[in-house]
């Protein structure tokens, strides 16, 4: 497979811009554009999927992936890919954002989990100082359950820590 | 490790779907599933079978005593109130101990010796029922009539473990401490609270207390008796002396020129001599009354008694997901014991790290995943084994899924809002 750099900046159509970074102490990641890539937003609390908590105002930036970068399978189909990441100061964090009744956990779970082996295959592990994985959704906000042994299998599969919430806290 | 199967029987039809029906009877053993799918029938049936099993090896009861007059159902099953679950021929019942096998088939029992009685030990069966309350709930239950025989049972055992009890203990909720006040047979609740101390009868107190703390007494009780009689018991177990006691059981009981009440007083007095060896704790609803917290903090009391011997068992029934979640803390938590003791780690990591793991769950509570299985029983009168990932118990358990199905079903709320407003 070609190698994909996922931090360019730039979607692979060559012109619509990937990356967006602020250091707002509150921001939100939305998807609400069909066809198009997740995006950051300062403005619309109600659109958001995800909330981030940037206490420490850090410079954040949010890479687009799904409709933005493209991976193939083998068969020329489309892989299936997470909406995005964000980083800062060499903290990665994936993100999946969903607005679905019923069978959003696997589906999640599942694109993420294509989604990390393939970024690491063209950026090195290494250079992140620590890797989570964010799935978001935002009907399904209110009641807790255990997730113990999908967030185990997660991190065998993927080495990174599986959170499933709406709200992204920095440390 | 024990095995149960169980068909037609209750509300349960054909049962366990793997392994040709057998339950397997692990260190720790789950049942989940709804109201009237049979969690209790196979608790009580595992109970049954387990105290004939022990009163066959120690010669307290024959073969034959058991398996004529249909004793089976209408005596010991009759005693769980199990009775009316059989349902005549179709009902199939098999449970494969170390000691023996009993078959219930075409409305008849058989019993068949099973060849390995060396490896059998000797267990304190408990059967703690769910209505174990309503014994603290009043002051004398000495003089209640009309309790079920499994309930009395356990008043006994409770009775004699507030009795035993030398100092009280401190109770691993509610920054509580239980006493008991032998000479009026009272037993009091003794605690802080901003507004001070307070000193409580266990029939005053909260519902959580008067479910947890019977609970909590005999199995404390029992496992630590155990524990203190092992090493004495193993010795006086051993070989020759079972064989001893075997054949002077068989004397008493051909003995035809003593009446059956002295053969009974002479079986007694002689099956003391086969010390229990472990204890097998079957707990009804460990959660009843009590805040999650306070869920977990009784589960790890109940994992650390059934670690005191080795061949302890634990079984529970439960609906609460939160007692399957706090045995998935403890069976991580044994994974990394487990992981520092066979791992080069330097030793002032291995130090911390157990520090960080007994701030989670203690040590004493841990358990290994292949030492759990967790059923679930559903509608169907179907029974099947709960996956799990590396040991631990798979979140597509009953209790989680419906706890995501609150999600679901607020999600369908939110979605009707939308129709009838949005536009």
């Amino acid at each position: 497979m070609a190698s994909i750099d996922f931090l360019s900046g730039t979607c692979q159509d060559g012109t619509t811009p990937a990356q967006e970074t602020t250091a707002a102490v509150e921001f939100g990641l939305c998807d609400d554009v069909p066809k198009s890539p997740a995006y950051l937003d300062l403005h619309s609390p109600g659109k958001w999927v995800a909330c981030v908590r940037n206490a420490k105002a850090y410079a954040v930036t949010f890479t687009s992936i799904d409709n933005c970068i493209e991976v193939r399978r083998a068969n020329g189909e489309m892989e299936s890919r997470c909406d995005g990441l964000l980083t800062y100061d060499d903290h990665l964090i994936f993100v999946e954002l969903k607005e679905k009744n019923r069978s959003w956990l696997e589906e999640g779970i599942g694109q993420l989990a294509i989604t990390i082996p393939l970024f690491f295959a063209n950026h090195a592990r290494e250079s992140f100082v620590s890797q989570k994985a964010y799935l978001a959704n935002s009907r399904h906000l209110l009641f807790q359950f255990s997730r113990t042994s999908r967030t185990q299998k997660f991190q065998d599969d993927t080495g990174v820590l599986l959170f499933v919430e709406a709200e992204i806290v920095l440390p | 490790m024990s095995q149960l199967k169980i068909q037609h029987f209750g509300p349960i039809e054909l049962g366990f779907n793997e392994n040709d029906g057998f339950m397997d009877f692990r260190k720790v053993t789950v049942l989940i599933g709804n109201q009237g799918t049979g969690k209790s029938s196979v608790a009580k049936l595992f109970a049954t079978m387990s105290w004939l099993e022990k009163a066959l090896f120690q010669g307290r009861l024959k073969p034959t005593y058991v398996t004529r007059y249909n004793r089976f159902v209408k005596e010991f099953c009759a005693y769980q109130n199990l009775k009316s679950y059989f349902r005549g021929d179709d009902t199939v019942i098999e449970y494969r101990g170390k000691a023996y096998t009993l078959i219930f088939e075409n409305n008849r029992l058989s019993i068949e010796e099973t060849g390995g009685p060396k490896a059998y030990r000797v267990p304190q069966i408990m059967y703690v029922p769910a209505e174990r309350n309503f014994l603290s709930a009043v002051d004398n239950p000495d003089k209640l009539k009309g309790l079920p025989q499994s309930l009395s049972a356990f008043w006994n055992e409770l009775s004699r473990s507030q009795q035993e009890i030398t100092d009280g203990f401190d109770l691993p909720v509610g920054n509580a401490r239980f006493e008991f006040d032998k000479s009026n047979k009272i037993p009091w609740i003794v605690g802080q609270k901003s507004g001070g101390k307070y000193r409580l009868r266990l029939s005053e107190a909260s519902s959580g207390f008067q479910s947890f703390v019977p609970l909590l007494l005999v199995s404390r009780n029992l496992a630590q008796s155990i524990y203190k009689e092992r090493d004495a018991s193993r010795s006086a177990l051993s070989g020759e002396e079972r064989k001893k006691i075997r054949s002077e059981v068989d004397k008493i009981l051909s003995n035809e020129k003593i009446s059956s009440e002295v053969k009974q007083t002479a079986l007694e007095t002689l099956s003391a001599r086969f010390k229990n060896e472990v204890f097998l704790n079957i707990v009804e609803e460990p959660e009843q009354n009590l805040f999650p917290q306070s869920q977990r903090a009784i589960l790890f009391q109940l994992l650390d008694f059934v670690n005191t011997t080795a061949e302890n068992e634990l079984v529970l029934t439960t609906h609460s997901p939160y007692v399957i979640n706090h045995l998935t803390l403890a069976i991580k938590g044994r994974e990394i014991l487990d992981r520092l003791a066979s791992a080069s780690v330097p030793q002032s990591v291995g130090i911390l790290a157990r520090q960080k793991l007994q701030a989670v769950v203690a040590s004493t509570a841990t358990v290994a995943g292949k030492d759990t299985v967790v059923y679930e029983l559903d509608e169907k009168g179907t029974i099947s084994r709960l996956d799990t990932y590396k040991g631990l118990p798979s979140d597509d358990n009953y209790l989680n899924k419906e706890l995501e199905e609150a999600n679901n079903l607020f999600a369908d709320l939110l979605d009707l809002e939308n129709e009838l407003w949005r536009a």
